[in-house]
């Protein structure tokens, strides 16, 4: 029997970048370089296209999963027979965890235009209260439900599943419609060829899955498809027209194809003159006699358009036509469907990284003239009190510099565009280098530096932020040292690294301890020490996507240490998923 | 008498490009300025090529980007030094990706930048 779990509450989850609380939860999986998502995708039509059982179909979905969302597992289900929800497939879940959440579904059997749902965090939402505890025990911390949907009807689901919380965007939200909408096209082309249909049309759709699966990025790709399939096989002229819809911002487009040149100009004239096309799309019937047979197109129950041939290629159209074109037009919305979602995300993408790009540019160019305009001045020469209001003058334009960074490090790790450049790096060599980049910083807060690193020790990481790592934890080592001793010591532990910056300064109260890595904690006073309280946060976003830790042990007025401990060669994917 | 070593600037900003041909004209250096892409050509058309181009990726105008592109249609001036000023962030943008011989990231020290065009001269 098929239980319907209530989860109604659970539907208020759905991605809202909004609500969440800053700082609470983990940010989202970074995703590496721009665009990774989306060459996931690709590649995964690629994988469908040439998946030849319903296992491989399965296999590649879960991996899609993986690799475009982040997800820790993944698993399939599919409606039986019995109409009961259960798995096909699956990554990294128990039998107990599968037997106990099967049959269970957020949506009714007949549900017309299911969404999916998003789960934050499994602990926090009451939505799931019944499950928390089953959930819990398996280790999941954030879920996410894709419906797999065709001509309206659910067929299964795609479980996307998390071990940390984590927070789902609305990118995310489109690339897991637009990988169920993949999984629904082969999932289809298989079912279909064991319908008991004509041998030509099963031949016709099963094409039609595999070109579409190509075409589906490009909403015009998309159209030519089922025009050149429409004349290759079904009618000497076909006309597929698409409506402009401002709210999805989906542009009009009129595509037609036909075999003799002036048919399919002829076709437009005709289903304009007899009102054919406004028929379908008002009351989104077909239309067909012997000569013209017009479908809808449409999308989540919405005509968005009509695809019309002419001159069929046997003796008239039939029942038989009609059926098999509503089958092509409804799996070409499908794959309308996927290009205005990919091209919203891929837009989502750029925008971000275009803006953070503008706005590095844009602060760092007034700092440039700042810094150059400064050390002209000094050649110049003056008196001692001018030069002195420049080396002041010369100091904030640093520190601005170094604000700037911080923010735009900050914009970047939270919207997941922290890119790691992994390649063998000497952290001895990096750790030298930024001791003496803040010689001048340590020599006037008069703390003496001890460096005990004995051997090199290298690493596949990404040197850039390694020394910012470095950097961050050296300036508060300095910064909250009191002038007394500092010393960083590096050594090699089997296949970590481990990086330990001890100071005897004023140490870190223990209630505090906890939250210095947090965003915007700070132990101190603002009044008393200056920064943005986002040092320690970026160190510990950079140490967690290298697979690494870090901790600290302090005694108040005694100092602090902070150890950082990074593998050798960061787990597969860091770059690319690292959390 | 030997020749100055002789650098192209090329920079939109109006601050930067001329604080810096200041700078470096002090320094003892041949300094031609552009203020975008298109003018840089011009430039390494008209007069003696430089030993040196010092060059701002984000310009209005033609950017450093299509700059590279363009001046490497030249066989002779495909061969140019190339030192990459930048004011964006770190991430895609390396002197490996660029074929470039160096890149220095904004805002810089005016000694690091001369410290830099030593090593080509």
């Amino acid at each position: 029997v098929s239980r319907h779990t209530d989860l109604t509450s659970v539907r208020a989850s759905v991605p809202d970048e909004a609500r969440q609380r800053a700082g609470k939860e983990a940010p989202a999986r970074r995703r590496g370089r721009q665009g990774e998502p989306l060459r996931v995708i690709h590649d995964l039509s690629a994988a469908l296209i040439a998946a030849s059982n319903p296992e491989d179909i399965y296999n590649e979905a879960l991996a899609g999963l993986a690799r475009a969302l982040g997800a820790d597992r993944a698993a399939v289900l599919l409606y039986g027979q019995d109409d009961v929800m259960r798995f096909v497939a699956w990554r990294g879940l128990s039998e107990g965890y599968r037997s106990a959440v099967e049959g269970h579904s957020p949506w009714a059997r007949d549900e017309r235009a299911p969404e999916p749902i998003f789960i934050r965090d499994v602990e926090e939402d009451d939505g799931l209260a019944a499950f928390r505890e089953v959930i819990g025990a398996e280790g999941i911390r954030a879920l996410g439900f894709l419906p797999l949907v065709y001509r309206g009807r659910l067929l299964g689901k795609l479980m996307i599943y998390c071990d940390a919380p984590r927070r789902f965007t609305d990118e995310d939200a489109q690339v897991a419609k637009i990988i169920a909408n993949q999984v629904v096209f082969a999932v289809m082309q298989r079912r279909d060829t064991n319908h008991e249909r004509a041998e030509r049309q099963l031949v016709l759709l099963s094409e039609a899955s595999r070109r579409l699966m190509e075409a589906q990025l490009d909403a015009r790709a998309v159209l030519d498809t089922v025009g050149r399939l429409v004349t290759e096989r079904l009618a000497r002229a076909c006309l597929l027209v698409v409506h402009e819809d401002r709210e999805t911002e989906r542009p009009s487009l009129t595509v037609g194809h036909d075999r003799d040149g002036a048919a399919a100009d002829q076709l437009r004239a005709e289903l304009a003159r007899d009102g054919a096309v406004a028929r379908v799309v008002a009351r989104g019937e077909a239309v067909i006699s012997a000569e013209v047979l017009a479908v809808p197109l449409r999308r989540h129950g919405q005509v968005i358009g009509v695809c019309a041939c002419r001159g069929p290629l046997g003796a008239a159209f039939e029942e038989s036509d009609q059926l098999l074109l509503q089958e092509l037009a409804d799996r070409a919305a499908l794959a309308l469907d996927n290009a205005q979602l990919y091209r919203r995300s891929e837009g989502a993408v750029k925008l971000r990284d275009d803006f953070l790009s503008v706005a590095g540019h844009e602060l760092r160019t007034p700092l440039t003239a700042l810094k150059l305009q400064i050390t002209a001045l000094e050649r110049v020469g003056g008196d001692p009190v001018s030069l002195q209001r420049l080396q002041a003058a010369r100091r904030q334009v640093a520190r601005l510099a170094a604000l700037t960074d911080e923010l735009l490090d900050v914009a970047r790790i939270t919207t997941g565009r922290l890119t790691l450049e992994l390649e063998p790096v000497d952290v001895t060599t990096v750790t030298l280098e930024v001791a003496g980049r803040l010689a001048e910083a340590l020599t006037s807060s008069g703390s003496a530096l001890t460096i005990e690193a004995p051997t090199p020790v290298v690493g596949r990481w990404d040197k850039m932020h390694l020394d910012q790592v470095m950097t961050n934890l050296l300036t508060n080592a300095i910064k909250y040292g009191c002038g007394r001793p500092i010393q960083i010591v590096v050594e090699a532990r089997g296949a970590m690294a481990r990086l330990t910056v001890r100071d005897q300064g004023i140490g870190i109260e223990s209630d505090m301890q906890g939250k210095i890595f947090e965003r915007f904690e700070r132990a101190v006073s603002p009044r008393s020490y200056g920064g943005l309280g986002l040092g320690l946060w970026i160190v510990s976003q950079i140490v967690s996507a290298l697979g690494g830790s870090i901790r600290v042990d302090s005694v108040p007025a005694q100092g602090a240490a902070f150890t950082v401990d990074l593998p050798l060669a960061p787990p597969d994917g860091a770059a690319l998923a690292a959390q | 008498v030997t020749a100055r070593f002789r650098i192209l600037l090329v920079e939109d900003d109006r601050d930067v490009r001329e604080s810096m041909r200041d700078l470096l004209t002090d320094s003892g250096y041949d300094v031609v300025c552009a203020g975008e892409g298109r003018q840089a050509l011009e430039r390494l058309q008209d007069g003696p090529l430089p030993d040196l181009i010092l060059l701002d990726l984000m310009m209005v105008g033609m950017d450093g980007y299509q700059f590279l592109v363009e001046m490497r249609r030249d066989p002779e001036q495909a061969v140019l030094p190339v030192l990459v000023l930048t004011a964006q962030g770190p991430g895609a943008i390396s002197a490996e990706t660029l074929g470039v011989a160096g890149v220095m990231r904004k805002p810089f020290e005016f000694d690091e930048l001369v410290a830099e065009i030593r090593r080509f001269s």
